[in-house]
């Protein structure tokens, strides 16, 4: 069952063509990894997927629907979520409170007028629950700013799923990450999208090949090979794409 | 016939004020992000400076000379030693202080000089009439639109033709990108800042004779400064020439056509335009 | 911070309370009707601050919305005889409410310098309109309104009397004051100060941030239209003075120099502004200009106001360091 598929999708910005054709489907449960090199156009096809731009052509489709022209936040509620590759979170606040939000979004409680998200249980619980899959929970009450960086991405990752999407689309998660902080991202990769379906943009190609179950490359905003590991692996397109970038 | 001429003839009048004050407005924006709301008072102050400067030495164009010369310095103090030091605290808080200060020189100027009008009167050929276009049309109004106009072609040179002018475009395209290139993006600020407060109390001396020196000087332009940037666009000088005319010519008729309603009309102009067409008719969208 | 000392908060509370409710036995008539303009303004400043302090958005323009509740009281008690005079307030309110979403859903189509210049355009707009519109606001005169007075049953309250009036403002925005504190608890209150921090992010976690704009917009504005109403039966009168740039700068000081990023901050404004322009109007007539001037070193060098001020005492003097409570 596919639970996103992307179809002949096309991107211009004022007569510069960042994508051209792209057409894959991302299957219920899989992990599944889009990578290329850099302007090869995957933050562009993130930033479609995920609300913040419209294709110039072609359609995004999430379960049965058309979601091509949808705001972000309606993709949200439909069951999708995103991370960012530059830490984007609420750093003034505790790192309860950016949790909280995500939590109360997905529970209908965004601007509801007489209901305090700080008394109601249930919130309270899931919000730590949550915390403490990202290993956060005995810094709830740290202002964000003030947490280390690979603590940041993992309330990156907090915050992406907080609002319990069916659908997690992370954007180069272990991007600055040195190489232990790597492995730790890895592992709680794993651990939280265990049941969940995913769509991982990569530069890493270990992260890559440790998460993903298929994997599609874009080339210059063309999908040049998609299928699983060990035929991207030994794809001569591919291959001849990265010549010399990137050790596969 | 000759009726529709002469409100013309203000309007044009009117556009060169509103371009002097305004062009330095644009700028600061379009480079600095900030809105300065100080910026009318400086033109009142070139105002006030004039008139004193008048009762000292008694000659109208050595105050229009100085006048201006002192907001260059009050332009550069304040940038460099107020502005600069709110900008870490950001955007809301740059607009409390200009806010602030205009409010300060309001009441400074009122402390200083008192409440009462003050005339700043011309003499010689200045004070006297010409006939133009079949018209008989006071000189002065003329000269007002001349220095604009000069000023104007003045400041196309420098910032088209010359090293200085090219740098100051692209502060206001990208301030941090010029920072990269190693250059000293802050004089840039300080002076870019310091020259349009000069030019609007240039505006301010030269208005001084058109209508009275008064405290409530700067409000009235302050708003129609704001309208003449959101039309034009935000950070855009050609946008700005553009927008005094048209508003120039729209409060000139205006007073004429609807009465009642003048002011209304100019302040439904900037909502449309900021609702409809936020980076303003000839900016560029951000 | 959930009432983590929930005895002696109470006990503070009841405090205050016996307080104020004794003050028209202790304090002289014309030092009640200061205190009682105090709650008016403090409840337009406390409106102000959900846009400033809570909302990160900065309005020139709040004014009008004080001036519309203002004028609509004075009109419903002229027009409509026999008005009861609550009845009269409520629909003010109401009225206010609904301009407050109008315009909203104008202006808040932009952020930033741009909403802050619509602000400013649109109170000037107001401003403009009403110098006209001699009917209703009675131009350059302005409007004399007799409010009746108030039948509870248990009591009458006479708005034309000091220590009545005193306790009706005390009650009624009183709670209008305590409903916004416990707004800024509730979720909306929460998202209103999440979107101020990162809109952007918000929006991809759910939330229809313009709507969420709008709602507290429309709040903001109707509380301010309440404070309007009160202004308008205090002094038995009104003008387009309520409605200027002038007053949007008054609120804006107030809100200011008390303190944007607490709840409280507004309300010490109102109370130090008032305080401070009675004492320094005796001794000149220049005392905007030391108000600015005031203004004006607290935006260089205590942003925070006057709670910023109290904070870093307290901190100075406190053996433990305070936690993020948010």
């Amino acid at each position: 069952m596919s639970i996103m598929a992307v179809k002949d999708v096309h991107k211009d910005f004022s007569g510069l063509k960042v994508l051209t054709g792209v057409d894959f489907e991302v299957k219920q449960g899989e992990r599944f990894a889009i990578i290329g090199p850099n302007g090869a156009g995957k933050t562009t096809l993130f930033n479609i997927l995920s609300g913040a731009f419209r294709p110039s052509k072609g359609k995004v489709l999430f379960g049965e629907q058309d979601i091509s022209t949808k705001p972000p936040h309606l993709r949200n509620r439909m069951g999708m979520s995103r991370s960012f590759q530059i830490t984007n979170i609420f750093k003034e606040l505790s790192v309860f409170a950016n949790v909280l939000a995500g939590v109360r979004s997905s529970r209908g409680m965004r601007c509801h007028l007489l209901r305090r998200p700080l008394a109601d249980k249930g919130l309270v619980e899931r919000t730590e629950e949550i915390l403490e899959r990202v290993d956060l929970l005995d810094e709830r009450y740290t202002p964000a700013q003030e947490l280390a960086y690979g603590q940041q991405r993992a309330l990156e990752l907090g915050i992406t799923l907080s609002t319990d999407p069916e659908l997690i689309l992370l954007d180069e998660p272990t991007a600055g990450m040195s190489r232990q902080e790597t492995d730790n991202a890895i592992q709680m990769i794993q651990r939280v999208t265990a049941s969940k379906t995913c769509l991982i943009i990569e530069h890493d190609m270990n992260v890559v090949f440790s998460l993903a179950d298929r994997i599609s490359v874009l080339h210059y905003g063309v999908i040049l090979a998609c299928g699983h590991p060990e035929e991207i692996r030994n794809d001569q397109r591919v291959k001849d794409a990265y010549l010399g970038e990137e050790e596969l | 016939m000759n009726e529709i001429a002469v409100f013309f003839l203000h309007g044009l009048a009117y556009a060169g004020l509103l371009f002097l004050v305004s062009s330095g407005l644009t700028l600061v924006f379009g480079m600095m992000n900030v809105l300065n709301f100080a910026h009318a008072s400086f033109y009142m102050l070139g105002a006030y400076f004039a008139y004193s400067l008048l009762q000292i030495i008694g000659n109208f164009w050595l105050a229009l000379l100085v006048s201006p010369l002192l907001l260059l310095i009050i332009g550069a103090v304040v940038e460099r030693f107020l502005l600069r030091k709110v900008h870490v605290l950001g955007h809301v808080h740059e607009l409390l202080l200009t806010f602030g200060l205009a409010y300060i020189i309001h009441e400074a100027v009122k402390w200083v000089w008192g409440t009462d009008p003050h005339a700043l009167a011309v003499s010689g050929f200045l004070a006297g009439t010409v006939n133009i276009i079949g018209i008989t049309y006071p000189v002065y109004r003329l000269f007002v639109f001349g220095v604009s106009v000069a000023l104007g072609l003045f400041m196309w040179l420098v910032l088209f033709k010359t090293k200085i002018g090219i740098i100051v475009r692209a502060a206001v395209e990208d301030s941090s990108m010029v920072a990269a290139l190693g250059i000293k993006v802050p004089m840039v600020f300080m002076g870019v800042f310091a020259v349009g407060a000069a030019l609007s109390g240039l505006a301010g001396v030269t208005a001084g004779p058109l209508m009275s020196v008064d405290p409530g000087m700067a409000g009235a332009i302050l708003v129609d400064a704001f309208v003449v940037i959101v039309v034009g666009g935000m950070g855009s000088l050609g946008g700005a020439v553009m927008a005094s005319v048209i508003i120039g010519e729209l409060q000139s008729f205006g007073v004429l056509l609807f009465p009642k309603f003048s002011l209304a009309l100019i302040y439904m102009l900037m909502a449309v335009v900021l609702v409809i067409r936020p980076e303003g008719l000839f900016g560029e969208k951000q | 911070m959930e009432c983590r000392h929930t005895g002696r908060l109470l006990g503070l509370v009841l405090a205050a309370l016996l307080l104020l409710g004794s003050l028209p036995y202790l304090l002289p008539g014309y030092q009640l009707r200061l205190f009682t303009e105090i709650i008016i303004f403090s409840l337009f400043a406390v409106s102000y601050n959900l846009l400033l302090g809570y909302a990160g958005l900065i309005s020139f323009g709040h004014a009008m919305f004080f001036g519309i509740g203002a004028f609509a009281v004075a009109n419903f008690c002229n027009h409509i005889s026999g008005i009861p005079l609550l009845a009269a307030v409520a629909l003010g309110t109401g009225l206010t409410t609904v301009m407050g979403f109008l315009v909203g859903c104008l202006l808040l189509r932009v952020k930033g310098t741009p909403f802050a210049l619509l602000t400013l355009a649109f109170n000037a707009l107001f401003y403009a309109i009403a110098t006209k519109w001699y009917p209703v606001t009675g131009g350059d005169d302005g409007l004399i309104i007799e409010p009746h007075k108030v039948n509870l049953g248990i009591a009458v309250i006479d708005p034309s009397k000091g220590p009545d009036f005193y306790y009706l403002t005390l009650i009624v925005l009183g709670a209008a004051i305590l409903a916004c504190w416990y707004f800024t608890r509730t979720a909306m209150g929460r998202t209103v100060v999440l979107m101020r921090e990162n809109e952007d992010r918000l929006r991809f976690l759910g939330y229809n941030t313009m709507l969420a704009r709008l709602i507290l917009f429309t709040i903001s504005a109707g509380l301010a239209g309440l404070a309007g109403c009160f202004y308008t039966i205090f002094y038995a009168f009104v003008s387009i003075d309520a409605l200027s740039i002038d007053m949007t700068t008054t609120v804006l000081l107030m809100t200011f120099i008390g303190g944007t990023g607490n709840f409280a901050g507004p309300i010490l404004g109102v109370g130090a502004y008032t305080y401070l322009q009675n004492l320094l109007s005796e001794l000149t007539d220049s005392w905007p200009l030391i108000m600015g001037v005031l203004f004006i070193i607290m935006v260089l060098f205590t942003p925070g106001g006057l709670v910023g001020i109290f904070k870093s005492l307290a901190q100075r003097f406190a053996r433990r360091p305070g936690s993020a409570d948010q």
